[in-house]
Formats: C-alpha cells, sequence, structure tokens
C-alpha cells in the first residue's frame, strides 16, 4: 500500500508532512481522477495544481485552439502554442510539471450526447467554462451521474465558486434555476476580465479538489463563495437544496442532460443571474 | 529522560535511523513508517540533536501518536520511542 519511490517523497513532502493530508491522503490523490472541463483562465490554474499535486489521472475537455488574447491569463500555454489545440498544449505543460499523472486529452465540446459519459470516468469534475449553456450541462450531468463538482465562474475582478455533491448538497439550479435570457447577458469581449482574477478562483476550485480527494476539511457546499478584487472583500452566501429544483428536487422534470443552444462566448451577469465570462 | 516501556515492547520495536537527514524529509519518512505499522505497534527513530528531533517529536504527537520517551546518544543524536496511535 505504501510504496512510494524516494522522488515522489520528496515531490509530495510538503503534502505529506500535513497532519490532514499526510501519506494516506497523498495515496487518495495519486487515486484520484479529475475532469476539468475548460483548458482556459480557470481550468488552466486548477489542472496546473492537480498535476503537481500528483492527481492521478487529469481530463481535459477542450475544443478550442489557443490564440493570442488567451495568454493574458490562461497559463497553460505559452506563446509557442498559438494555433494548437488547448488540450494538446495543456497536455504537454502538465506532462512536463509532473510526469507521473496521467492526462487524458478530451478534443471535444461538452454536449447532451457525450457529456453523461465523459463525467462518470471521473471521481471530481471542475466547471472551468465560459458560458452558461455549458455550466448548466456540467450541473445537470454531474447531478445525475451523481458526480461531485465545482462550479466557477469570473468577470472582470469578481469570480463566485461553489461545490456540489449531488442528492446532498444545493446544487447549481437549486440556485440559478435557468441560464439567462441571451440578451441579459454581455460577451466575454465586452466584459474583459483581469487575468489573476481566474488564478484566484481557479486556485479556490482546485483547493476544493485536493480537499474532496484527502478528505481534509469542509467543503464549499451549501454555500456560494463570491469576490470581488477591487475591494478586495470576499463573501460567503448560504445556499439550501430547493425541492423544487428541476434536477435535484422532489420531482426533477430533468432527466437527461439538455443542450441550450444560443451564447457561443461568455455570458455575463447582469442583474440577477450567476457571475460568468473567463 | 529514560524509556518508559518494558524490554518486550522494545524487542518488538521497529527502527528508523535518520541521522543526517534533516526536516521536513525526517518526519516524510517517520510518516511513511508509520502508515505502514498496525496501531499500537512501535517504533524507534534515530534522530539527529536540534531542529530534527524538536520538530519530528512535537509533530508526531501533534497527529496524535503517543512519544514514549526519548534518549540521547553518545553521539549527540536522539531515539525516540513512538506508539502508533
Ligand atoms: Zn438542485
Amino acid at each position: 500500500m505504501v510504496d512510494f519511490t524516494d522522488e515522489q517523497l520528496q515531490r509530495y513532502s510538503r503534502h505529506i508532512i500535513l497532519k490532514e493530508v499526510g501519506v494516506e491522503g497523498q495515496i487518495s490523490l495519486n487515486q484520484g481522477k479529475v475532469l476539468v472541463v475548460g483548458a482556459g483562465g480557470l481550468g488552466s490554474p486548477v489542472a496546473l495544481y492537480l498535476a503537481a499535486a500528483g492527481v492521478g489521472t487529469i481530463g481535459i475537455v477542450d475544443d478550442d485552439v489557443v490564440v493570442l488574447s488567451n495568454l493574458q491569463r490562461q497559463i497553460l500555454h505559452a506563446t509557442a502554442d498559438v494555433g494548437r489545440p488547448k488540450v494538446d498544449s495543456a497536455t504537454d505543460t502538465l506532462r512536463a510539471l509532473n510526469p507521473e499523472v496521467q492526462v487524458t486529452a478530451h478534443k471535444c465540446r461538452l454536449a447532451a450526447d457525450n457529456v453523461m459519459s465523459i463525467v462518470s470516468e471521473y471521481d471530481f469534475v471542475v466547471d472551468g467554462t465560459d458560458n452558461f449553456p455549458a455550466k448548466f450541462l456540467v450541473n445537470d450531468a454531474c447531478v445525475l451521474a451523481g458526480i461531485p463538482f465545482s462550479h466557477g465562474g469570473v468577470l472582470r475582478f469578481a469570480g463566485q465558486t461553489m461545490t456540489v455533491l449531488p442528492g446532498e448538497s444545493a446544487c447549481y439550479r437549486c440556485v440559478f434555476r435557468q441560464p439567462p435570457p441571451e440578451d441579459a447577458v454581455s460577451t466575454c469581449s465586452e466584459a474583459g476580465i483581469l487575468g489573476a482574477i481566474a488564478g484566484i478562483l481557479g486556485t479556490i476550485q482546485a483547493t476544493e479538489v485536493l480537499k474532496y480527494l484527502t478528505g481534509a476539511g469542509r467543503l464549499l457546499t451549501d454555500t456560494l463563495l463570491t469576490f470581488d478584487a477591487l475591494a478586495m472583500e470576499f463573501r460567503k452566501i448560504a445556499l439550501s437544496r430547493q425541492d423544487e429544483c428541476p434536477v435535484c428536487g422532489r420531482e426533477p422534470v430533468i432527466t437527461s442532460p439538455v443542450d441550450y443552444r444560443g451564447a457561443v462566448c461568455a455570458p455575463v451577469r447582469t442583474k440577477d443571474g450567476p457571475d460568468d465570462g473567463k | 529522560m529514560g524509556l518508559t516501556m518494558g524490554n518486550k515492547d522494545t524487542e518488538s520495536a521497529k527502527s528508523l535511523n535518520l541521522v543526517g537527514t534533516g526536516c521536513p524529509m525526517n518526519l516524510v519518512y517517520v510518516k511513511v513508517e508509520l502508515a505502514r505499522m498496525q496501531p499500537g505497534q512501535l517504533l524507534e527513530v534515530i534522530l539527529d540533536d536540534g531542529a530534527p528531533v524538536k520538530n519530528v517529536a512535537r509533530s508526531i504527537e501533534n497527529e496524535g501518536h503517543e512519544l514514549l520517551g526519548r534518549n540521547q546518544l553518545g553521539d549527540g543524536s536522539w531515539a525516540v520511542m513512538v506508539r502508533k496511535r
């Protein structure tokens, strides 16, 4: 059971000496399988910290190629990667950081017809997507498959995140019933984002994954954490599961994943919708 | 300070010589060894004087294991006896 090489003991020494992680926690990380949806602003820090932590299998879903305007925040990718598929660039970066981790590239866009089979291969899913339809798709698929996940969204100088344990804690749809109408949101290119904001939020999501896999601490469940970096204010909003939630409520009307067509690029909150964009 | 356990326990204790192994790798090796053991089993750890014996002993105790005692050896290093929780 405990058969780390000396190299592994050195690589993970700062985890192992933590009381809350220890040898057992590191073994759990090495055996963990985590899917990162989106190799962009959020997915970059998430995947980097998971690989650094030795999470055994990291899946990356993305169908985009790297463009120059990504590099201001998408730190998985370098200037020489412009024009390459993001999953390829991400795979190279993660393998260089930690050759021990298995990186699985899913070069596709999540949709109603593939999301269930992809997420069910993993222990935990991280939503690093940049649009509402994808966020609802990830939520519904994870709730239906019973896979814990971390929701995350960022724009301008703000971000929000929550962790969902399906069947136990409030899901994204308990809070935000359905995607906002398209005319209520602006697009990513209109909104902008300070690059480091994606780093803050993604790093919080990565922390939740590591806590989940090791069992350390309390997860960000039934809680929406929001922050405004201009004032550097963090706020926790208490949530609870809703009996009338269309996917995790008493009488769910959503029993298979739904594709919402429409917004292609990062929709952004106006007044009442969730923060988004990256 | 003398060791407090009986001879029978001493005979069954595993031993880990970490002289020359600095912080924090000495603690890493101790935790790996403890993870391989059964609750109640004994582990003798030889640690350098100064920060190593101080830090490792404190960490082991903080994790709930029992420090049965420590002996300074002729070369200045310390033999620390631990009972796994
Ligand atoms: Zn719900």
